[in-house]
């Protein structure tokens, strides 16, 4: 029985809801998902929907009323009950239609403009490579056994780290795609060091991202090794210090809740749920990291770039937190750093280091994945890692500050 | 969040990156070449709660309660 709830037990809160609307008079929504297989379904949630959504106080008031006494000891349930998350979307979406003129007239500036330019961008870039991500995440979960993961790798931590590394290379997204990937590794055994080394490597050292980079940087082939050694380098490094002074606990318990995958059909439901979830539970911090980038975008003045040219350290410090708050796709970036003529190579490889390591979308999506007392620790370090092994990587592969 | 609220948002998130692919909305964001990545995602997107509301032939229901009451 467990078996095949569990996708839903990473939903956690939507099951008990489930349940418990299903089980009211008045709120529906549940008894589509309740009665279960083929179309039966369909209709009992299309048909109840428009009563959950359309007369929220009438249904709400009876249901309440039939309800109270059963429920007097439950005001937080009863609460619940009565304003799903169904009703407040559905009011929220209301209120954005009918105010979206007036809104839009108040905060009509140039600055506000280009702030929401920015974070549909971030958003509408990630997309596609968050949808691929957590369809590798799904399928992980439905059909990957960690019986097999186990035999892939090698057992000493210390070795074991470097292959997830290379193993990286294999999957050809950016960084929102292997945060959940990141996080079904674990879920199914997988070790944290590898699979934290994996998360790290795999927006970086892709053939996408080197072709990307290679085809920004004509004629510098030396971007393209010293990229792939920077980001690898970066990974195995905070695997390795991970494997040393990494504790379990900080990351989240529901991250290691293993998903057993039934046979057959229910296969391809745990396939589609659990990559649902993922898809919304990550969604949700895409937007937050796109928002923090959009008002950072603004608020630093593009000035602060044109005095650096001079200056090798301050402006590697500068990129490295340039690359944290732009939050740029991995698969994009190059042709930004690219475009940063003035600079000198080695700051713009850090840039290109850093941005697909940390950065603030990045941080959010790991605070919600993992857990905040796992983001809080390895974002930082993972900042001060990369700006070090690209520096140390430019130097070699570029031939000195360039 | 519930099932059908979330399914609610993906078919209005999916919606959304179809519409912005497929005029010449998604140059503001996006380079060119990303056009079709747009299309793929928002289809997946927007296709995504069709097994859940129309059930699929052969396959048991959706694990939340139709699974479990089965096993």
């Amino acid at each position: 029985m467990s078996a095949v709830a569990s996708p839903t037990d990473t939903t956690g809160d939507s099951s008990v809801d489930d349940v418990a609307s299903s089980s009211a008079p008045g709120t529906g929504t549940g008894t589509g998902t309740g009665t279960g297989p083929g179309a039966g379904g369909s209709g009992t949630g299309t048909e109840t929907r428009p009563g959950v959504g359309g007369e929220p106080g009438g249904s709400g008031t009876t249901t309440v009323g039939a309800r109270a006494t059963r429920s007097a000891d439950r005001p937080r349930r009863l609460g619940r009950l009565r304003i799903t998350s169904l009703q407040v979307f559905c009011a929220v979406l209301a209120a954005a239609l009918l105010l979206q003129r007036p809104l839009a007239e108040s905060v009509d500036s140039s600055a506000v403009r280009i702030a929401a330019t920015v974070f549909v961008a971030v958003c509408v870039q990630a997309l596609p490579f968050l949808v691929l991500g957590v369809l590798l995440s799904g399928l992980i979960a439905a059909f990957v056994s960690p019986a097999v993961l186990g035999r892939l790798l090698p057992r000493r931590a210390a070795l074991a780290v470097p292959v997830a590394g290379l193993a990286g290379a294999v999957l050809p997204g950016c960084e929102c795609a292997s945060v959940p990937v990141a996080r079904r590794l674990i879920s199914q055994g997988l070790p944290d060091a590898a699979a934290l080394t994996f998360l790290l490597a795999a927006p970086a050292i892709n053939p996408v991202v080197l072709v990307a980079t290679a085809v920004a940087f004509p004629g510098e082939p030396g971007m393209v090794v010293a990229r792939f050694a920077g980001s690898l380098g970066t990974a195995v490094v905070m695997g390795w210090l991970w494997s040393r002074f990494g504790r379990a606990e900080w990351i989240a318990e529901r991250v290691r809740r293993r998903v057993h995958p039934g046979s057959g059909g229910a296969r391809w439901w745990v396939f589609l749920e659990t990559a649902r979830h993922d898809l919304v539970a990550a969604g949700g911090f895409l937007v937050l990291g796109g928002l923090t980038s959009a008002v950072l975008n603004v608020a630093v003045p593009a000035s602060w770039l044109a005095g650096l040219a001079g200056q090798l350290v301050l402006s590697i410090v500068v990129m490295a937190l340039l690359a944290v708050v732009l939050a740029l796709c991995s698969e994009a970036d190059a042709f930004v750093a690219a475009s940063l003529g003035a600079l000198p190579l080695l700051p713009r490889l850090v840039f290109l280091v850093v941005g697909p390591a940390v950065d603030v979308k990045l941080f959010a999506l790991q605070s919600g994945t993992f857990g905040r007392a796992f983001a809080v620790r390895f974002a930082p370090t993972t900042l001060l890692v990369a700006t070090v092994c690209g520096t140390a990587a430019g130097l070699l592969a570029l031939g000195g500050a360039r | 969040m519930k099932p059908d609220t979330q399914n609610v948002l993906l078919v209005l998130l999916g919606g959304a990156l179809v519409k912005i692919a497929s005029t010449d909305l998604y140059l503001r964001y996006v380079k060119p070449g990303n056009q079709w990545y747009l299309l793929t995602a928002g289809a997946v997107i927007l296709g995504w709660p069709a097994p859940r509301c129309c059930g699929m032939p052969g396959w048991p229901g959706p694990p939340t309660l139709g699974a479990a009451a089965a096993a």
